[in-house]
C-alpha cells in the first residue's frame, strides 16, 4: 500500500530520461492490466503505447498530469474499453470480458504482480517454461504433456512443481513488499 | 485466507500463463520502439552511453592534440658540410644556398615557403635568395639574425664575431639581445661581435669573403695584414710573416692556386716571407 499511496509522481515538464523510466517501470503491468480486457498481447501492447505517446504529447506541450501512474491506468483501462466495443462481429461484443468491480489501486497492484509473474516465467529454464505453458496456457494434462515432450509423467510432475514453486515465491515476495 | 490468497494466485498464474508469449512485453524494446518513433532515441542513448561517448570524446581530444603536436613538430631538413667540403643547396623556392666547410643550415620542411621562409645556421654560408615579398627570407645564426625579401649575400659566424657581406640587393641585419638592427645594400658588411655587442658596418666592398665560392682571390692595392686574413681564411690555414715590412701593398689575382705558389709569389713580389705554420 505504501508505494501506491506515496508514488504520485508529480509530472511538470518531466525530462526523457524521467519520462524513460517510467515508461520502463510501468509498461508491463500496463500491458498485463490491458490483457485484462482485450486478449491479444499484440493489442495490449499497442494500446500501452498509445496511452504514452498520449502523455508524451502531453508533457511535451508543457501539460501537469498529477499522478502520472493511476492516469495511465485510466487511459490504458478506456482504451481498452473502446477497443472491446468496437464491433468487430457480434460474438465479442457478447464475450465483454468479466471485469470484476475493483478499486483503482487494486487494479494496479494486482498487474504489478501480474508483471511479476510473468517475468518469473521469463527467467523459467527452457524445458522447465514449456511444461508449464503447456500445462498452465495450452490446458493440458501431465499425461498428455508427458507423451508430447516424450518425458515420464514423474518428470513433468517435477518440473511443474518446480516452475510453480518459483512463481509462488516470486508472489510471496510481492506481498511482503505491499503488506509486510 | 490462505486459501483464498492460493486460490487468487492459481488464479493470476493462469491468467499471466494464457497470455504468455516468449518474448513479448519486454519493456527496453517497447521504448526503443517508442523513441525511434519519436526520433528521441539518440537522446537517449547519449544518456545511456554517456561514458562511452566522454572516452570517445576524451579519445578524440587526445588524437587531436597527438596530430596537433605532431602537425606543428617541425620536420627539420638539415645539411651539413665536413671541413674543407662546400656544397651548394638549393631550398624548396629555390633560393641558392652554398655552404663552405664546417658548416650547417637547416630548415622547417612543413613550414618553409609557407608564410615565411626561414633557415637556421651555424658556420658560414652564402646565399642568393629568390626574390618573394609576400614572404621574406630570414637566416638565423646564434647570435643574429638576417631577413631579406631577396638579395644574395654571405653569413659567416664565427664563436665571437658573425659578418655579413651583401652582394645584391638590400639586407636588414638584427643582432644580439637588444636587437639592433642594420640595414645593408650592396657591397655592404657588417660584423656584429658577441664581446662589445656592437654592429660595426664598413661601405667598402670585400670581393674575397666569397673566395671560397669563387675559387678566386683578387687583391688591388692590399695592405700586407688583410692579404694574410684573407689566405688563411681561403686556405684555412695560420699565416704569419716572419719579414718585417710594414705598409706593403699587394695587387693580384689567384685563381685557386695551391697556397705554396701563392705564398712564393707573394714573397717573391713583395720581398715578405709569409710562412703557413700550422692548420687551424
Amino acid at each position: 500500500m505504501r508505494r501506491i499511496v506515496t508514488d504520485n509522481e508529480r509530472m511538470a515538464a518531466i525530462t526523457t530520461q524521467e519520462f524513460e523510466h517510467h515508461f520502463k517501470s510501468l509498461y508491463k503491468p500496463l500491458c498485463l492490466f490491458a490483457l485484462r480486457y482485450i486478449d491479444q498481447v499484440e493489442d495490449a501492447e499497442d494500446i500501452v503505447q498509445q496511452a504514452f505517446a498520449d502523455v508524451w504529447d502531453k508533457n511535451r506541450a508543457g501539460n501537469t498530469i498529477g499522478n502520472l501512474k493511476a492516469y495511465l491506468y485510466q487511459a490504458v483501462r478506456n482504451r481498452s474499453l473502446s477497443f472491446t466495443l468496437q464491433p468487430v462481429n457480434a460474438e465479442a461484443t457478447e464475450q465483454l470480458p468479466d471485469v470484476e468491480d475493483t478499486s483503482e489501486e487494486e487494479d494496479i497492484r494486482r498487474s504489478e504482480r501480474d508483471a511479476r509473474l510473468w517475468e518469473a516465467i521469463d527467467h523459467l529454464p527452457p524445458e522447465r517454461k514449456k511444461i508449464f505453458l503447456l500445462s498452465k496456457r495450452d490446458g493440458l494434462k501431465y499425461q498428455e504433456i508427458a507423451e508430447e515432450l516424450n518425458l515420464s509423467v514423474k518428470t513433468v510432475e517435477n518440473q511443474m512443481s518446480k516452475a510453480l514453486k518459483a512463481l509462488r515465491e516470486t508472489a510471496i515476495r510481492i506481498y511482503m513488499f505491499f503488506f509486510g | 485466507m490462505d486459501n483464498e490468497y492460493d486460490k487468487d494466485l492459481e488464479q493470476r498464474i493462469r491468467f499471466v500463463a494464457r497470455h504468455y508469449r516468449e518474448g513479448s512485453l519486454d519493456a527496453d524494446k517497447a521504448w526503443r520502439k517508442f523513441a525511434s518513433e519519436r526520433a528521441i532515441s539518440r537522446k537517449v542513448s547519449l544518456r545511456r552511453y554517456w561514458f562511452g561517448a566522454a572516452a570517445v570524446v576524451l579519445m578524440l581530444v587526445g588524437l587531436g592534440t597527438w596530430f596537433t603536436v605532431e602537425r606543428n613538430a617541425p620536420d627539420w631538413v638539415a645539411i651539413t658540410t665536413a671541413p674543407g667540403q662546400t656544397k651548394d643547396i638549393y631550398l624548396p623556392d629555390s633560393t641558392l644556398v652554398a655552404l663552405a666547410g664546417d658548416s650547417w643550415v637547416r630548415y622547417d620542411a612543413k613550414r618553409y615557403d609557407k608564410e615565411r621562409r626561414a633557415v637556421e645556421m651555424n658556420g658560414k654560408a652564402f646565399f642568393q635568395v629568390t626574390r618573394n615579398e609576400a614572404r621574406p627570407f630570414s637566416v638565423r645564426t646564434s647570435q643574429t639574425e638576417v631577413t631579406v625579401l631577396g638579395t644574395s649575400f654571405q653569413i659567416d659566424e664565427k664563436p665571437t664575431v658573425t659578418e655579413v657581406n651583401v652582394v645584391t640587393g638590400k639586407v636588414s641585419f638584427t643582432a644580439g639581445v637588444e636587437k639592433e638592427n642594420v640595414i645593408l645594400t650592396a657591397g655592404m658588411s657588417a660584423r656584429y661581435s658577441s664581446e662589445n655587442k656592437e654592429i660595426t658596418v664598413t661601405e667598402e666592398d670585400d670581393v674575397n669573403k666569397l673566395a671560397w665560392r669563387t675559387g678566386q682571390l683578387r687583391f688591388k692595392e692590399t695592405p700586407l695584414d688583410k692579404v694574410i686574413e684573407d689566405l688563411s681564411d681561403y686556405y684555412q690555414v695560420e699565416i704569419t710573416n716572419q719579414a718585417k715590412n710594414e705598409g706593403v701593398k699587394l695587387t693580384a689575382t689567384f685563381n685557386d692556386l695551391p697556397l705554396e705558389d701563392i705564398l712564393q709569389v707573394v714573397n717573391q713580389t713583395l720581398d715578405v716571407r709569409l710562412v703557413s705554420t700550422s692548420k687551424k
